[in-house]
């Protein structure tokens, strides 16, 4: 049986890794080869590196290209900049497994398809930025527009499509705090879809993870920030929520 | 550390090649990525690795002119390794998107996942058989990334992954002769990957 994962989340600045608090304000943290290293060694089940600053410039390609040198042997995920098929593909070609598209599915939702004929409809995952009004209002978080708009829509043409395999929710208040995620977005989402959702932003209670983990339409969490404060911290998260549903930390040094 | 034999990744034009490159020189190989057949053919180990779609794959390796090259390094038992996309290629003929010819180095087809569209993650493989290579693998945790999965006959099929409590599983290994079919990426499985890639190229090899 599939296994729900625990994914280090590298988020990326002028190509280096940045502690975000959401996504507004930034402090350094250093390379992003050196954090995505710790994970490898660390046993984190999938890697994504999201670069926040790429709208006009593209997809950082040399940054791609020096974490794959690496050889790394966890799976790797990059986001940022994808703004047609062209950058998806080359995306993949310098060494990533998995495509974070945002703007582009809002933007020209047509590009999807070519890029799903391409790389296929597995290796895509979109972004989905919400905010949570004072009316408890639940809205998308436009990041190139700097707006908020309605979600119903836009969502429900997205997912017409059947050309993204999964969601990452991302809690855009939330994102680089201790307060924990926001469970009202699964519960708006599910309205929408039954696709597997990934969550990111405020994840660092055990208690939330565990009941994160426990939902049926979960298939992931994301952690950053919490996770560079200790040494084999995923280990210490796997081992201490005990779940059946994740995989064990495996031991270090095949190669 | 003692150099090993040597192994060609064909590049064909989509794929995550350095991931795989890196992985095999990490194992101690030879490794090259190429499409010249002069380059490949000096490599004691094919590898054709894959992410992305059936149609499109195909259309590459007979742009660069590689199917009759890997049809015949087949017949001539010439170890292959195929991951994901590329194990799928091995196949007769493969329903995503549109009907396409594959290789057919390997008996079957490749369909949708039955009542899952997606397979997506770590699960573990389980050895068909007991006597072959991914038994000392059994019950250890692989990557996957598919949408479409390998259907064929028994004798071919040699691991499997359960995808529910209610006996669907898809398959996750094949072979026939020296050609080896894995739809999970041991290069991005960490150690229980590496440990299986590295028995597999070595038993190919002998």
């Amino acid at each position: 049986m599939l296994k729900k994962r625990i994914i280090a989340t590298i988020v990326v600045k002028n190509s280096i890794a940045v502690q975000s608090f959401a996504y507004a304000k930034w402090l350094p943290l250093g390379k992003p080869q050196c954090l995505a290293e710790n994970f490898d060694r660390w046993g984190a089940d999938e890697i994504v590196l999201l670069s926040i600053d790429r709208k006009d410039e593209g997809p950082d390609l040399e940054l791609i290209k020096s974490i794959s040198e690496l050889g790394l042997t966890t799976p790797f995920i990059y986001g940022g900049g994808i703004r047609n098929c062209k950058d998806a593909i080359e995306v993949i070609n310098s060494g990533a497994e998995r495509v974070v598209l945002d703007n582009v599915i809002f933007k020209n939702i047509s590009e999807v398809d070519l890029i799903a004929e391409v790389i296929g409809v597995q290796a895509i995952l979109a972004s989905i930025p919400l905010i949570e009004e004072n009316n408890g209002k639940i809205l998308h978080y436009n990041y190139s527009m700097k707006k908020k708009e309605d979600i119903s829509l836009k969502l429900k043409e997205i997912i017409k499509k059947q050309k993204i395999s999964e969601i990452i929710l991302i809690d855009k208040e939330g994102e680089g705090s201790i307060n924990g995620f926001n469970e009202n977005f699964i519960n708006e989402i599910s309205n929408y879809t039954s696709l597997p959702i990934l969550v990111f932003g405020g994840i660092v209670n055990k208690k939330q993870i565990s009941r994160l983990l426990s939902k049926k339409q979960i298939s992931g969490i994301l952690i950053g920030n919490s996770l560079n404060y200790k040494e084999h911290s995923i280990k210490k998260i796997k081992t201490s929520i005990d779940s059946k549903q994740i995989r064990a930390h495996q031991i270090d040094g095949y190669k | 550390m003692l150099i090993k034999n040597s192994v060609a990744i064909i590049d064909y034009g989509v794929g995550n090649h350095l991931s795989v490159l890196q992985t095999l020189r990490n194992l101690g190989y030879r490794a090259k990525i190429s499409r010249d057949k002069n380059e490949i053919d000096k490599a004691d180990v094919l590898v054709l690795p894959g992410v992305g779609a059936f149609p499109t794959a195909m259309h590459y390796l007979h742009k660069y002119d590689l199917v009759s090259y890997l049809k015949d390094a087949h017949k001539s038992r010439k170890p292959l390794i195929g991951i994901c996309l590329g194990m799928q290629l091995f196949a007769e003929y493969s329903k995503e998107i549109e009907l396409t010819e594959g290789l057919g180095l390997i008996p079957g087809s490749i369909e949708p996942i039955k009542e899952k569209k997606w397979h997506i993650g770590w699960n573990s493989i389980e050895a068909s058989r007991e006597d072959n290579i991914f038994k000392l693998s059994d019950n250890e945790s692989m990557f996957f990334n598919h949408s479409y999965c390998y259907q064929g006959p028994k004798k071919f099929i040699f691991a499997r992954s359960s995808l529910d409590q209610r006996n669907n599983s898809i398959v996750s290994a094949i072979r026939k002769g020296k050609t080896i079919g894995l739809q999970f990426h041991p290069e991005k499985s960490q150690q229980s990957g590496l440990a299986l890639l590295d028995r597999i190229i070595n038993e190919v090899i002998t």
